[in-house]
């Protein structure tokens, strides 16, 4: 008799126990929890994306990348050899889109690497997926996914250290311990704060296999790992010789002349890339200061894993210490230097800046479920009891269905072409030839109009953050009789000479009649 | 065996406190409701000066409350380009300060509230004849600065 199922070749090749067949089949080859990991965040981030240019850092890391440009410090060179690769990648959307796509998909890599850490650590599928779920819709976590940012390379790369570590420590040889070697100096290129894992990388090494250390082979391995991560660095020299037109390693003079900062002097260079420009802020608190700072890092924290993971988490802190105080050091160190600095760190937006420490949290969080759930609740395998799988989604499921509704709205960017329509706004205010100074809000978005899409190319627009205060008072003055100047606040010495008058955004500054 | 069972519970018991007991955090910390956007993070680099009334009689006292200032700075404050007072902001970049009109002549009144160059924002108001005199909302504090008459000093305190 012919039915449907004897035209299907895969019923032919398996017979009517096709379908489950095929199902163990796939079951058994395809990584699904892995698979999860990378395809359900990935999904929800580009769900919520921005759908264009964004503001602020977001904006000046676009244009440079687009326009193969120099970022302030630190520099920031793996990020923009490796937005430029992205960028060449048929995607569809504007270069803001595209590059904001990087981010979510560093992201969901973060993710399926964490995954992957939480499988060697002998943790549940649905512990780990619990954890891990926590971690995806953690409100800053997801708003930095929807971005072009740095934060979830760092994360990404964080990880990639973290499972390389475990690699080398299963079997300690020489290029297993190239490995993490090559992914923290890479890592260097992508963001300074890198530094802030070196300390447990140390600590684990040292802790784990001492003798290694010992062993010319080891130190060649590693001496070579850096050398090749560091080829990285040449971006930096490399794009200065181009004279970018898009330029943040400088300062504009009282003319209006742009003076780069050499970066093809080792002096140059390391200016750039130690963030001298920024040390006044770091430690920047005072003493009694210090507790509300910790305060609002531990309230950031508690809400990010939406109450329910920090028993967990903690939990699994300890559980680790005791069961693999080698590797639990290595993770309270990352934890205790990342939270540290930037608790300490006088910055606006540093409440972007913790993400390390909740991939850390979610390892531990992991680790606590596995430890607190019964055996049966948190792996995968074996037929449930309706009462199980009621406990499992009250316990594990729901908390992170809870947080994708509750966190949804804070973080959707999908429909925020905000920075777009402002930036477009403004160029078509402003008169030919005029000079605009504004800060991060205003100037790199526009110039990513200029640069990348052809806009206004008669404006000049310069970021106050380039020149000092008295050099701009100079050039406006200089200017205001020659160009119309614009600017998005005048200061009182500018308002005692000048007229200003509200447009748009900004105000257009003329001589005083 | 009832032993057992009993130790089961209480282990499970144990495990659900720990589980949940973030829950317990709730009522100190509350959800966040801000919403993340460039918008949050702006504020640092366009000091804002706002004034809580904008109009009044003679004789009205204008609060207003600068933010996104750099903090523990000291700032000058400015009426009509003319320094008359200095308040010191917060470790939030906040301050507030409030404007007597007493004495003053009818017209437009611009005020700044600057730290430096690169930390200035300008606002105003307006005195009109027949209108309501104005003062500052209930509980608002802050130094007051007079517009008329001679220069008033008021007194700078400086937290090191």
């Amino acid at each position: 008799m012919i039915n449907q199922h004897s035209l299907n070749p895969l019923f032919a090749y398996w017979g009517k126990d096709a379908w489950r067949r095929l199902g163990l089949f796939l079951a058994a080859r395809v990584d699904w929890s892995g698979l999860v990991t990378f395809a359900l965040p990935l999904l929800l981030y580009t769900r919520t994306l921005a759908p264009t240019i964004y503001n602020l850092d977001s904006a000046e890391f676009t244009t440079a990348v687009a326009t193969n440009g120099i970022v302030r410090a630190t520099g920031y060179p793996l990020y923009l050899l490796l937005g430029k690769l992205w960028l060449g990648l048929p995607l569809g959307g504007d270069a803001g889109y595209r590059l904001n796509l990087f981010s979510a998909v560093c992201a969901a890599v973060t993710i399926f690497l964490a995954e992957h850490i939480l499988r060697r650590l002998g943790v549940g599928v649905w512990a780990r997926l619990s954890a891990l779920g926590l971690l995806t819709t953690a409100p800053y976590f997801w708003s930095l996914s929807l971005i072009a940012e740095v934060y979830t390379l760092h994360t990404a790369l964080m990880a990639g250290v973290i499972l390389a570590l475990l690699h080398w420590a299963e079997k300690p040889t020489p290029w297993r311990f190239a490995l993490p070697v090559l992914l923290v100096t890479l890592s260097l290129g992508n963001h300074a704060a890198t530094v802030l894992l070196i300390p447990g990388c140390i600590w684990f090494v040292l802790t784990s296999h001492p003798r290694q250390l010992g062993r010319a082979q080891v130190w060649m391995a590693g001496i070579t790992a850096v050398l090749l991560g560091s080829i990285v660095f040449l971006t930096l020299p490399w794009r200065y010789a181009q004279q970018p037109a898009f330029n943040y390693a400088g300062v504009y003079d009282a003319s209006g002349s742009f003076v780069p900062v050499n970066l093809q002097t080792l002096d140059g260079l390391l200016w750039l890339l130690t963030g001298q420009s920024f040390s006044g802020q770091m430690f920047g608190y005072r003493l009694v200061e210090i507790g509300g700072q910790v305060a609002d890092y531990g309230r950031q924290l508690v809400t990010a894993f939406l109450f329910v993971g920090v028993g967990p988490g903690l939990a699994g802190l300890f559980i680790l210490l005791r069961r693999n105080w080698r590797l639990g050091g290595l993770l309270l160190l990352f934890f205790l230097t990342n939270s540290w600095f930037y608790i300490n760190y006088r910055v606006i937006d540093k409440n972007t800046m913790y993400l390390p420490t909740y991939l850390i949290w979610a390892i531990w969080a992991g680790v606590g479920y596995q430890a607190l759930l019964p055996r049966g609740l948190v792996g995968i395998n074996g037929r449930r009891a309706w009462r199980e799988s009621l406990s499992v989604f009250t316990l594990l499921v729901a908390p992170v269905l809870l947080a994708i509704l509750w966190n949804w709205s804070l973080v959707d960017l999908s429909d925020d072409w905000s920075t777009r329509t402002r930036s477009e706004a403004i160029l078509q205010l402003v008169e030919p030839d005029a000079l605009i100074l504004g800060w991060w809000d205003t100037v790199p978005a526009v110039q990513y109009l200029q640069l990348v899409e052809g806009q206004r190319p008669d404006v000049v627009v310069i970021n106050r953050f380039l020149i000092s205060g008295e050099d701009m008072n100079r050039l406006i003055l200089q200017e205001i009789g020659r160009r119309p100047v614009y600017i998005n606040n005048p200061s009182i010495e500018l308002l005692n000479v000048t007229q200003a008058t509200a447009v748009g955004p900004l105000y257009r500054l003329e001589p005083r009649q | 065996m009832k032993q057992q069972k009993m130790e089961s519970l209480i282990r499970s018991l144990l495990s659900l406190a720990i589980l949940l007991s973030g829950i317990a955090l709730i009522p100190f910390i509350g959800r966040p409701t801000n919403a993340i956007g460039w918008k949050l993070f702006a504020g640092i680099y366009t000091p804002e000066l706002v004034a809580h009334e904008t109009i009044g009689a003679p004789g009205s006292v204008f609060a207003f409350t600068g933010g996104n200032y750099p903090p523990l700075s000291p700032a000058i404050i400015y009426i009509n380009g003319q320094a008359r007072g200095a308040v010191t902001t917060d470790a939030a970049g906040q301050a507030t300060f409030q404007i007597n009109t007493t004495g003053a002549a009818l017209g437009q009144y611009s005020v700044t509230m600057e730290v430096d160059i690169n930390a200035s924002a300008t606002n105003g108001f307006e005195l009109v004849e027949g209108g309501g005199v104005v003062n500052p909302p209930a509980g608002f504090t802050g130094p007051i600065i007079f517009v008329a008459g001679e220069d008033i000093y008021l007194p700078v305190i400086v937290k090191q």
